[in-house]
């Protein structure tokens, strides 16, 4: 019903589970809620019933931080089998509106980014995230990003480009960037050219995540279609594709294949040329075709790697960078994760559910007294933001802070 | 284009007690240390405590120290023959280690101590955190039930333990008691959600308030081994309730849980850095390791190496693995793997709980003295990589009881080994 | 005051089940004795088929023709023991050219509906790429505790006694006609004498056993074969080889697992069969080529059950070619009346056989009424509605009221409820009674998690003293790895590990019953 081949790799990677719990141990959301039975229960063990199409509702709590997946020492594909048992769910029960809307952030970032003062003003208000609330089940004090009345292409065109470029990238901005943040779009497109890296800009829409995250399989399915047509193009011409949002870049790298169950030598092509931005910069240093950008940050600074960075399995690239900036007086969380789940947290019923997880976010900012939290993924910063009351920044923006004033490239 | 350079001294493939002990040694002398892996090793299952060495011959070890020379002169294959003295040293610096990340270790290697189970019995261990020590003897236990906690029933408990006590020359009381509190009540309880709710100091409070009655009369109060994900908990517990005791259970084990998280800790903050998830090969060429290539999404991650530790386990973890064709084989550095002996029908025991040997135990690499891994021909494979832990062959750690202290000396020794290593040109 | 009944049936199998109840249904007074567990002969130990018949209809059309008059019969009496899966039969490339003919001329001649397939639609995506033609017959699964446990409740219904754990240990007879048994309690060592119209025995493989103690010689030829149970169903549909029958050669998807078998071995033993490793490939290679995910699949377990096969001709060496139609016999050919067997079959057929074996017990006690095992559904079972492998997962997930937490077995989804239950019915229920009633330990841990658990509730309902608390524990687990350890490799050696661990490094089992250490 969802699409998803029966008894892919992934169903059969159930079969590794030896039950030793770890997977139990690492998920936040069990600690934070009583309806949610944990990733062993709602992964390899109920996949073993799922031949037959059971009516499964628990599984919907999973926020998707696919840190059971990290944990396994047994190579289950945990969170990818609870996100296909809820698009199971969607599939047999349909999607309540606030889904559908929630699963289609590029609409919505066309829709109010030009409106963007009034839009705002409209999500501001208490009246309106109330009538949300009861409405739509979007919770009232959900982290909600702010538009931007510009969006991040149409600022693309006055950026610097480099002279004598090195090498060439091409930039997958993602919806939030476009729409919502277009300073780290524009801090990443400096940073690169800084570094000598000339950024292309292909045509590109949204990578469809929030629609995998929200179960819409088929919807998402056209996504990936779309996103492949567009870029691939530019893969071929030897570009790698380099993104900001580590979890744009990961639906790229992984969840076409492992979640929709795209395994196609096509969606293989694009996930070997995709990059997070400093994964792709880490890797130039240590092939040494670049030096590690210097600057001077002198601030108390905590940074978070989001869930879907760990899943990328590179290591934490944006904290080696940050580190090496001078005076920066730099913690990491060593929280596992912070709750949002993409656009779990703004639910009304996960919400409190979202809060709690969090929580260890915001005591660690405190402990380490930290004035600005850095993270890679958007709906983490908001999230972040909220939980702290912080700012928070992807971590190209403290590095441009750094770099930018520190003069020409060498 | 210069040569790549590793982006770290020592890395170290495993998060399990080896790993970790290889890890912080090596950072203790000053190298920039990963450490990477599937998971946590074994920690999670076992009951944080350190098993150095159990049994002997069949009977039970009194005293570690000379049953470790004892084994050592008996079997000059056994990893701990290749690691002689160093094994006090490594249990030293792992009980610092652990001290640091808010755990204590208690014990030694003059006298074993014993750590009795929620099944009943009582087994020999080295070291163990102090909530898993009780006075036995002539104790009167109170052993209490946790509603909603399946993974202890204090009847089977109270059953057993008097008469497997009495074996050993102890006189052991016990009362099975069962308590239902609200905050129990809840859809899914495991091991972890009650330690955590053993966190809070109300509902440690609460608890103690509805035991004390039950406890009057006892020596004791043994509890399941759910006292609390921080280290503080078991003793604010035993300050309010008197002398109790958390039982080791069935996985996920908390006691594990906080030694493994406690010795992570202690590595972070001597700047080590850890990633979970990590699916690795090792890539070697002409006796050296050069480079680890790390299963990332989407592509395969390429890291050159300075030195590396492999500490990816036994069986159970995946660091070895029994292949349909019968091998067993090293899947990350293919390293040579001495073979269980016999044929392969009899390399695992006829009785589960038998106390026979069993051939697919002593599977393993071998390793030299300084934890380098061997051929058969007893020639250094790879100058730049280590072997720790459940890897290691020619050990029958199920009879013997030594898989700790195995991972724990050989994980020191590797990484402290692994730090030396110069970097090459 | 000796017990008295019209009927004694020997064997607590589906045969001797169904026996009871058609016995009992007839108005007839029963007793039946099983020397242990309900099934714990062949009809615990067989492949899971409920066969359509299709695999017999090129070499034994009779059985075929039997097998689809009770595939539609049990279809409709036992729904809630049966599964619906449909059944494929596989022409592989290089598979004999002239079968696939001479199999749909078979089904036609027997009455099986057999219908070939289009090869985009078997809804099996693991199926062989060297797939050809793929023919769809009404093969199912059948749950056979489930099976004989509501035959026993329908006899006991209709007034059957029926114990459990008793030993059949002496016939009496006077003047060459049996007049009464002598059964021993298996557990207690009570011996009874009980007077018996008639004897029935319904004993499969032990049938032999039970005629010499009537003084009459039954050869008996155990027909042994291996099954691997799969951790997962890696098919909706029973698969199998549209060729002549060989080993290896049905993969039936039964529960949670699917089972992949089988061979055939003539062994003169009951129950001493030792599996080797090149048995074990041999049946793996033979399922894989239907399945090549089979070569990757986690193997739990092997079992080897023995078809209980009549050789009046004493050739032992052609298991399979032996029919494997039943055979009712009246020992009064042999010199002894009032004795009777049923042997031969398969679980197919088993009302069949205990049909024929009613009739000739009734015609012999002068009984006249008919059999109406046919149309009355047993117990539980309501005709259309079938057991479906969501059913567990989807109760649990409706239960609001705390009770998940009380999961004990987690792999099969057992509440602690279903246990306690289960005990109330059954007092003297050991851990293993729990495994075949409620598939406890079934699942890929083997009992690693649930074993302690229902150890320990176990000893909460049904106190033992001092460490005769373990043994129930201890028991189980020997029995469990008894079954994994010629498949060990890959993740069910991890697996294994992980259980050693467990239960000997951390909660110590392995000294608890030994003798004082020094």
């Amino acid at each position: 019903m969802t699409g998803v081949p029966l008894l892919d790799e992934v169903a059969l990677s159930a079969d590794r589970c030896i039950k030793c719990n770890v997977c139990n141990t690492v998920c936040p959301v069990m600690p934070a809620t009583d309806l949610f039975p944990g990733p062993k229960y709602c992964g390899p063990q109920a996949q073993r019933y799922r031949l037959a199409g059971p009516e499964e509702a628990w599984v919907d709590y999973c926020n998707g931080c696919g840190a059971c997946t990290r944990a396994c020492p047994s190579g289950v594909r945990v969170a990818e089998l609870n996100a296909r048992a809820r698009a199971e769910i969607v599939a047999r029960g349909g999607l309540p509106l606030r889904n559908r809307l929630l699963g289609r952030s590029e609409l919505l970032g066309r829709l109010g980014s030009p409106l963007a003062p009034l839009a705002n003003l409209g999500l501001r208000r208490p009246e309106s995230r109330a009538l949300a609330d009861r409405l739509l089940g979007i919770h009232r004090a959900a982290p909600l990003p702010a538009f931007s009345r510009v969006s991040f292409r149409e600022r693309f065109r006055r950026l610097p480009r480099p002279a004598a470029p090195r090498t060439t990238v091409a930039y997958f901005h993602g919806c939030s960037t476009n729409f919502y943040e277009p300073r780290v779009g524009e801090a990443a497109v400096r940073l690169l050219e800084r570094c000598g890296v000339a950024v292309e800009l292909p045509r590109q829409h949204c990578c469809g995540l929030p629609l995998i995250s929200n179960g819409e399989f088929a919807a998402a399915r056209r996504y990936a279609e779309r996103t492949l047509r567009e870029l691939l193009p530019a893969v071929r011409a030897g570009l790698p594709i380099v993104a900001t949002s580590t979890s744009c870049s990961y639906t790229l790298k992984a969840e076409y294949r492992e979640v929709l169950g795209m395994w196609t030598p096509e969606t293989a092509e694009l996930a070997a040329a995709t990059y997070d931005l400093f994964e792709f910069l880490r890797e130039r240093v240590w092939a040494g075709a670049l030096e590690a950008p210097r600057g001077e940050l002198r601030r108390r600074v905590l940074y978070h790697p989001p869930c879907q960075l760990r899943s990328h399995g590179v290591g934490v690239p944006a904290a080696d960078f940050l580190a090496a900036l001078e005076g920066i007086e730099l913690a990491e969380s060593g929280v596992e994760c912070c709750g949002i789940g993409g656009t779990y947290g703004m639910k009304s019923e996960k919400y409190a559910v979202a809060q709690r997880i969090g929580r260890a976010v915001a005591e660690r900012a405190r402990e380490h007294g930290a004035e600005v939290v850095a993270c890679d993924s958007e709906t983490c910063r908001w999230q972040i933001q909220h939980l702290t009351g912080l700012p928070a920044r992807h971590p190209v923006e403290l590095l441009w802070e750094a770099v930018g004033s520190a003069g020409a490239a060498p | 284009m210069p040569s790549p350079r590793p982006p770290y001294d020592v890395v170290v493939v495993g998060l399990g007690l080896a790993g970790l002990t290889a890890a912080l040694a090596a950072a203790s002398r000053g190298a920039r240390v990963l450490a990477l892996g599937k998971g946590y090793g074994t920690t999670h299952f076992r009951s944080g405590t350190i098993d150095v060495l159990g049994y002997l011959e069949g009977g039970a070890v009194r005293s570690p120290r000379p049953a470790l020379s004892a084994l050592a002169a008996a079997r000059p294959e056994h990893p701990y023959a290749r690691l002689g003295g160093r094994v006090e040293e490594a249990l030293s610096f792992l009980r610092d280690a652990a001290r640091g990340g808010g755990v204590e270790l208690q014990g030694g290697l003059d006298e074993a101590q014993l750590v009795a189970t929620t099944a009943g019995t009582l087994r020999p261990t080295c070291l163990a955190p102090t909530s898993l020590l009780g006075a036995w003897d002539g104790a009167r236990v109170l052993a209490v039930g946790l509603q909603g906690f399946r993974d202890f029933d204090p009847e089977l408990f109270a059953a057993t333990l008097p008469p497997v006590a009495a074996r050993l020359g102890l006189e052991v009381a016990v009362r099975p008691a069962r308590l239902s509190l609200a905050p129990l009540l809840r859809r899914h309880l495991d091991g972890l959600g009650l330690a955590r709710l053993l966190d809070r100091p109300a509902f440690r409070h609460q608890l103690a308030e509805a035991l004390r009655p039950l406890a009057r009369g006892c020596t004791l109060v043994a509890l399941p081994a759910v006292l609390g994900l921080e280290a503080a908990t078991a003793a604010a517990l035993a300050t309010e309730l008197g002398p109790a005791v958390e039982l080791p259970t069935l996985p996920p084990s908390v006691p594990g849980i906080r030694l493994q998280r406690a010795l992570e800790r202690a590595l972070r903050e001597r700047g080590g850095r850890v990633q979970v998830g990590a699916e690795v090969r090792l890539e070697c060429a002409a006796g050296r390791a050069r480079a680890l290539e790390l299963e990332a999404a989407g592509r395969r991650l390429r890291m050159p190496l300075r030195s590396v530790v492999l500490a990816t386990g036994g069986m159970a973890s995946g660091g070895l693995r029994l292949e349909p064709s019968g091998a067993v084989v090293e899947p990350a550095a293919d390293l040579p793997v001495a073979q269980p002996p016999g044929p392969p029908g009899r390399w695992f025991r006829e009785r589960f709980l038998g106390s026979c040997d069993q051939a697919i135990d002593l599977a393993g690499v071998r390793a030299d003295a300084c934890m380098r891994p061997l051929d058969a021909e007893g020639r250094v494979v790879i100058e730049n990589l280590f072997v720790a832990g459940g890897l290691l062959a020619g050990a029958e750690r199920s009879l013997e009881r030594s898989a700790d202290g195995i991972a724990c000396a050989s994980g020191y020794v590797a990484g402290l080994e692994a730090a030396a290593v110069e970097a090459t040109a | 005051m000796t017990r008295s009944y019209d009927v004694v049936v020997v064997g607590g199998g589906a045969t001797g089940t169904g026996l009871v109840r058609d016995l009992a249904m007839r108005g007839l007074r029963c007793l039946l004795v099983e020397q242990g567990d309900l099934c714990h002969g062949t009809t615990g130990r067989f492949h899971g088929l409920l066969h359509s018949g299709a695999r017999y209809v090129v070499r034994d059309p009779l059985s075929a023709r039997e097998c689809i008059a009770e595939n539609r019969v049990l279809r409709r009496i036992a729904a809630a023991c049966v599964e619906d899966t449909g059944g494929l039969f596989c022409w592989l490339e290089g598979d004999p050219e002239d079968y696939p003919e001479r199999f749909l001329a078979g089904c036609r001649e027997a009455g099986i509906p057999a219908e070939e397939i289009a090869l985009s639609r078997t809804r099996e995506p693991l199926l062989s790429p060297r797939l050809r033609r793929a023919f769809a017959v009404p093969d199912a699964t059948i749950q056979p505790f489930d099976l004989a446990a509501a035959n026993v409740r329908s006899a006991e219904a209709y007034g059957a006694t029926v114990h459990r754990y008793h030993r059949l240990v002496g016939v009496a007879t006077r003047s060459g006609r049996v007049c009464g048994v002598e059964v021993e309690d298996v557990r207690g060592g009570e011996r009874e004498r009980i007077e018996a119209g008639l004897l029935a025995s319904a004993a499969g493989a032990w049938a032999g056993r039970v005629a010499v103690l009537a003084g009459v010689e039954l050869p008996m030829s155990p027909g042994w074969g291996i099954m691997l149970v799969l951790n997962q169903r890696l098919c909706r549909a029973v698969v199998n080889r549209c060729r002549p029958p060989s080993d290896g050669d049905i993969v039936v998807p039964v529960g949670t697992v699917c089972i992949a078998g089988t061979t055939s071995r003539t062994l003169d033993t009951l129950d001493r069969y030792e599996t080797s490793r090149e048995e074990v490939d041999l049946v793996l290679t033979a399922s894989a080529e239907m399945i090549p995910a089979v070569r990757e699949a986690r193997v739990l377990r092997v079992y080897a059950g023995a078809r209980p096969l009549y050789d009046p001709g004493a050739d032992r060496a052609a298991s399979r070619a032996l029919t494997r139609a039943h055979t009712v016999i009246d020992h009064a050919r042999d010199g002894v009346e009032g004795f009777v067997s049923v042997v031969g079959g398969k679980l197919t057929t088993y009302r069949l056989m205990a049909e024929d074996a009613a009739d000739l017990a009734c015609r012999k006690l002068g009984v006249e009424a008919p059999c109406r095992t046919a149309t009355e559904p047993l117990p539980g079972s309501e005709p259309g509605r079938h057991y479906w492998l969501g059913k567990r997962l989807e109760a649990n997930e409706r239960e609001r009221e705390g009770a998940d937490a009380d999961l004990v077995c987690e792999c099969e989804l057992i509440p602690r409820r279903m246990l306690e239950r289960f005990l109330e019915s059954s007092p003297d229920a050991d851990l293993e009674d729990l495994l075949r009633g409620l598939r406890l330990g079934m699942g890929p841990c083997q009992g690693a998690f649930c074993s302690l658990r229902a150890a320990g509730l176990l000893q909460r309902l049904r106190p033992r003293a001092g460490l005769e608390a373990l043994s129930p524990l201890v028991a189980f687990l020997e029995e469990r790895a008894k079954g994994n350890r010629p498949v060990l490799r890959d993740d069910q050696a991890r697996q294994h590990r992980l259980n050693e661990i467990i239960y000997r490094e951390v909660l110590a089992l392995d000294h608890a019953l030994a003798p004082p250490a020094v």
